[in-house]
């Protein structure tokens, strides 16, 4: 006889509870009662009697099997919320409610957008406007219907095992103060850690939904929110994690993120799109911002006049049908940026599909009109538009950019290289860590400095509360007070002084924070997967792990190279696995994880997408897999042949042979 | 029909959905596919016309000089097209009658609504006309360039 329990999350908290033999929503799976098929009717509808009076949302009915020690769950994702994580999380365990209360702490840095009273009046207002939000949702005036959309505009996701809240860091750049608010947060509202993300965000894992306008209102005094971190709205702009410092840069792109991030922001037309909407932007040749892979890209650069203007893609992404974005403008000026943008909007907003929602980002738009179409289309939008409409003038730029704090850099310092290479004869891990954590800055004397969120076996991307005060820290002390979160899901110390850097390194030294590994194999790039995520459709964090672990303990891992490797634990690909030299994708077949390998993906200014070697591995075959496509690569590699350029130049016949001629 | 001002006011005006069949008179409110003709045999007062969501505003570009009223539809409020519609009406085309949000939409989106260029809300059973007033009396403080680029004026000033 088949039995079953109903679950729901609970409203107030998002806590998974299931009906107990009382008829009351337990938070312990253990006490959740098996009903027969006969009963599940009566029962079910008694659920939803509690759904329509707003104290669960999402009920439902799970097939179960009674086992040895009591039942379980038949599918994998009521298992993890049934047990929680199957990974270690860090000792701090529950929400604490006694953590040290919150002060504010502000101070103005370099690099980061010092706001206005006007400004932080702003959030103060959205934050009281999302606390009535909240009240109408618990008090039954808001469906969750009509709340889900709000509350994701907020940032806020149901997710496993409560609500996860996505914190803004815009381009991905924050203070010393405002990581110290994170770290705050991160203690006094949920279990202590927090996760930096691929799009230079960082998430909550463990939150309370009563407790949001609360921790709103506390991220607006300090100058962060989590406005459109998520929902069907344009996304936090994303940028080149060395912008402003990287030695090759030829326009601060972050000004411009700046100005799309204000324009976007409660913008009052493109706030119901068809769906979410990411824009990525560079101002450096080399394309460390990934834009040929988002909804726009944005590159930044300088005409023969030497006037700043854009090169635009639109229609690239990842996810269930990647694509790389199409070339719609080659030269787009300063002035123009906003309305342009607008212009792209303004027709994907009218045009794109609402009725599939795998079919409703702008690259499947632009695929079905057909790109000359497309770009006519929007051409004319723009051109349609009043003259004065949004333009950028050269004194609203100039405005925008004062408010950027400019760290004071000594242009008059000497080369350290010679200091550098006698402190590398006495610590060969200082040698290790500057050869592959350390880059090129555009002022002599300085360097940028990248700290790993990727110990050897961790979960990749993230922080302790203590990590995050310790880069808070060496911030303040080393890098004026600038701290930046990469994409690649590491953090970034911009502008370092070469004379500082051993003292830096010997500060991370017996920290997790010093893994001397960035763009090698075991830098990997991973999504939260199913120990966290309600669209999983397998874990991820684990195979990274197995992953991380394993090439740590390679003796040849430097040998190895640059090698982007990455895991998404489903189709929407947070984990990016299509732009990964090696991508791993988890999916599920008859209740077991499986992962598919990609090959050949790239991000950079050469972008590709990665393509499927053949049938899926199990978790454990997989981390096979990946160590044979890396021993063909070491067996067969020309001299200093790096893995992309081999696989361009062989393709993925090799690979496959050695994966699967054995079968 | 009932109706909320730009203050989330209530007004009571003359407007009325067209019926099929039924002879057009001034102040109906006509679809699409009846527009043209009724507009021939309307000779004085005022007409208005429904879009539904999947009509270009550029389907209605022929009669704009003719109408006072066009009601924009919302099929779900998560459906963000009346919002481009609006803009479009107002901008590429510089209509100046009424545009009134009719289906389903929320208190919360009455600020976007407005900026967009719509002049009035026909307000859902389930959100009845008090519900409107604190979203339209919010003072909202705006980001910096906003207050430099004044990106809603635009389209206001066209509404006047």
């Amino acid at each position: 006889m088949d039995i079953k329990v109903i679950g729901a999350s609970r409203l107030c908290d998002g806590v998974s509870v299931w009906l107990d033999s009382r008829q009351d929503w337990s938070p312990d799976f253990s006490r959740a009662r098996a009903f027969l098929d006969t009963e599940i009717a009566d029962v079910f509808a008694r659920a939803q009697r509690d759904e329509q009076a707003n104290l669960v949302v999402d009920a439902r009915v799970i097939e179960v099997e009674r086992g040895d020690a009591g039942i379980l769950p038949s599918v994998a994702r009521e298992k993890m919320r049934a047990f929680g994580p199957s990974i270690a999380t860090p000792e701090h365990g529950v929400v604490s409610t006694n953590a040290p209360p919150l002060t504010k702490t502000l101070a103005a840095a370099a690099g980061v957008y010092r706001y206005d009273e006007h400004e932080r009046q702003f959030l103060r207002d959205r934050a009281a406007i999302f606390r009535d939000q909240v009240r109408r949702r618990l008090s039954g005036e808001l469906s969750e219907d009509e709340f889900k959309p709000l509350r994701l505009m907020n940032g806020l996701y149901l997710q496993l095992h409560g609500y996860m809240l996505r914190v803004a860091m815009p381009y991905g750049g924050m203070s010393a103060a405002q990581m110290r608010c994170l770290a705050a947060l991160a203690r006094r509202f949920d279990r202590g850690y927090g996760h930096f993300t691929t799009r230079q965000n960082i998430q909550f894992n463990w939150i309370r939904l009563q407790d949001v306008p609360d921790i709103l209102d506390f991220l607006a005094e300090a100058d962060l929110h989590a406005i459109q971190t998520s929902g069907n709205c344009v996304r936090n702009v994303t940028t080149d994690h060395f912008a402003g410092a990287a030695a090759d840069e030829i326009v601060d792109p972050r000004l411009y993120a700046e100005v799309l991030r204000q324009w976007s922001t409660d913008h009052p037309e493109l706030t119901y799109l068809p769906r979410k909407f990411k824009i990525a932007m560079t101002g450096s040749p080399v394309d460390r911002a990934a834009v040929r892979v988002h909804d726009i890209g944005l590159l930044a650069y300088r005409n023969a006049e030497g006037e700043t203007g854009f090169q635009v893609y639109g229609g690239g992404g990842l996810g269930r049908t990647p694509v790389i974005g199409v070339k719609v403008r080659h030269w787009l000026p300063e002035a123009d940026l906003l309305r342009y943008v607008e212009a792209i909007l303004r027709v994907y907003n009218a045009m794109g599909r609402r009725d599939n929602i795998y079919k409703a980002r702008i690259k499947i738009l632009i695929r079905d009109l057909k790109p000359d179409v497309f770009i006519a289309m929007i051409e004319d939008e723009f051109a349609a538009m009043e003259p004065a409409y949004c333009r950028l003038e050269p004194e609203i730029i100039a405005a925008v950019s004062e408010r950027f704090v400019q760290p004071s850099l000594q242009n008059d310092l000497p080369s350290s290289s010679p200091d550098l290479a006698a402190q590398r004869e006495r610590e060969p891990g200082f040698s290790d860590w500057l050869d592959n954590n350390v880059f090129p800055h555009r002022q002599k004397g300085y360097r940028s400095v990248a700290l790993s969120l990727k110990p050897p076996g961790g979960v990749p991307g993230d922080a302790t509360a203590d990590e995050m005060d310790l880069i808070a820290d060496l911030a303040e002390k080393h890098a004026f007070g600038e701290i930046r979160v990469a994409h690649q899901q590491n953090l970034v110390l911009p502008h370092v002084r070469e004379d500082a850097l051993l003292d830096l390194w010997r500060s991370l030294r017996g920290t997790q924070l010093a893994e001397a590994h960035i763009g090698l194999i075991t830098d990997i790039i991973s999504c939260p997967g199913m120990d966290y995520c309600a669209l999983a459709t397998a874990r991820s964090i684990p195979l990274a792990q197995r992953l991380s672990r394993h090439f740590s303990d390679r003796s040849d891992r430097p040998a190895i190279g640059p090698l982007d490797l990455h895991v998404s634990g489903c189709i929407n690909a947070c984990g990016h696995h299509h732009v990964a030299h090696i991508g791993l994708l988890g999916l599920e077949k008859n209740g077991e994880e499986s992962y598919q390998i990609t090959l050949g993906g790239s991000a950079d200014e050469q972008a590709a997408i990665g393509e499927i070697v053949g049938p899926a591995f199990s978790a454990d075959e997989a981390v096979e897999a990946v160590d044979q496509i890396v021993s063909v690569y070491l067996r067969e590699r020309a001299h200093k042949e790096t893995f992309i350029a081999f696989y361009r130049r062989v393709g993925a016949e090799p690979f496959k042979e050695a994966l699967y001629a054995r079968a | 029909m009932r109706a909320l001002d730009r203050q989330a006011f209530v007004t009571d005006d003359l407007w009325r959905l067209h019926e099929d069949g039924a002879p057009p008179q001034a102040n109906d409110v006509f679809r699409a596919p009846s527009l043209a003709d009724a507009l021939e045999k309307i000779s004085a007062g005022p007409v208005g016309a429904w879009l539904p969501p999947d009509q270009s505003v550029d389907a209605l570009a022929p009669f704009l000089q003719r109408l006072s009223l066009i009601c924009i539809e919302f099929p779900k409020f998560r459906d963000g097209r009346g919002f481009t519609a609006a803009r479009r009406l107002r901008q590429s085309h510089g209509f100046t009658g009424d545009i009134r949000a009719v289906g389903r939409v929320l208190p919360d989106q009455f600020q976007a609504l407005i900026a967009c260029g719509f002049s009035s809300v026909a307000p859902p059973e389930n959100h009845p006309p008090d519900a409107w007033r604190p979203a339209a009396a919010a003072e909202a403080a705006r980001p910096f360039l906003l207050r430099m680029i004044g990106r809603a004026m635009t389209t206001k000033d066209a509404a006047r």
